[in-house]
């Protein structure tokens, strides 16, 4: 192996990093046992790396393939909505789970802080009442001022605490349920449905 | 959409049936497999681009892949077609048929409407 074909080999792994190990040293190999037979075939290995392409974009498109498959697995909001968003230009339910995903998280996030936010500024959050109607919650910038009257107290931390915990798992869950889904009924469904698409044609 | 771009989307989508076909009969390394595709089409292909879908084709179960020792030589990784990926290949032929048949029918209009012009 010459000096530039180790190197690309190398800089390819690197781009890899995010694979498993051993799917990682397979391609590697694979595409070693490649530059091999051409060279040896009495190719020029420059002229074969250029066909492989920069080791970062190589790597993109091996990892295309390995997102969805990986991300089901993920408990991560950032991979599980590049996942979504990325099967979003197949249909509408992708995007609609993706939207979905995206209220889901930023509501259970800012409920969850409103409850660290109560410990913060205790006169400033909280669920107000007035004549028996909720008429504000969260942390406000002018809380209501009385007859409103503030309803949790303390009450107020756990509470958001976990309702907004509740709502990032319960988001995690139908995104991660959507993937798998996908991931199981996708080529399936892929195939029928092109067919009507091409018959719709003629 | 230049015409080089359109043409690489063109074959992209079609690479992925193609490779398959040309695992029809008989179980392919890489090499064996881009150069078939390269003979039957007479068209260059890229090894960043088939790489990949073999990648992705044994993820979602169509092909297995296995490393062979060679009496001479370094191991390849071979690859066949599954009873899936065979049901696959051929839904696909079925889509592409119907499919070209339908555009040829449209490409004769359009032939025949500047022919008149």
């Amino acid at each position: 192996m010459n000096r530039q074909v180790e190197d690309y080999l190398e800089k390819l792994r690197c781009e890899l990093s995010t694979l498993q190990e051993l799917e990682r040293e397979d391609i590697v190999r694979e595409l070693e046992a490649h530059l091999r037979d051409c060279v040896e075939g009495g190719e020029d290995a420059a002229a074969v790396l250029l066909r492989l392409g920069e080791p970062a974009t190589l790597a993109e498109s091996y990892r295309e393939s390995a997102t969805i498959r990986r991300s089901s697995r993920s408990f991560s909001p950032f991979v599980l909505l590049r996942a979504t968003l990325g099967l979003a230009s197949q249909g509408v339910t992708a995007l609609a789970v993706f939207a979905a995903g995206l209220l889901g998280y930023s509501f259970g996030l800012g409920l969850a802080l409103t409850g660290v936010a109560k410990c913060i500024w205790p006169a400033r959050t909280g669920a107000w009442l007035l004549h028996g109607q909720l008429i504000a919650s969260g942390t406000q910038f002018y809380p209501p001022p009385p007859p409103a009257k503030e309803l949790l107290g303390w009450w107020y931390v756990p509470l958001a605490l976990i309702s907004g915990g509740a709502l990032l798992a319960l988001t995690t869950g139908v995104i991660r349920t959507f993937l798998s889904w996908n991931r199981r009924a996708g080529r399936l469904r892929r195939g029928p449905r092109k067919l009507k698409s091409a018959a719709g044609l003629t | 959409m230049d015409s080089a771009q359109w043409e690489s989307q063109l074959r992209k989508g079609a690479l992925e049936m193609v490779v398959l076909a040309a695992l029809w009969r008989t179980p392919l390394y890489g090499l064996e497999i881009i150069r078939t595709v390269e003979r039957e089409l007479a068209l260059a292909l890229s090894e960043g681009t088939v790489y990949p879908i073999l990648s992705r084709l044994r993820a979602d179960n169509s092909l297995t892949a296995q490393w062979v020792e060679a009496e001479a030589g370094h191991p390849r990784k071979y690859y066949a077609l599954t009873d899936a990926g065979r049901q696959r290949l051929l839904a696909m032929v079925n889509t592409w048929d119907e499919f070209s048949r339908g555009v040829n029918r449209l490409l004769k209009l359009v032939e025949q409407k500047d022919a008149s012009q």
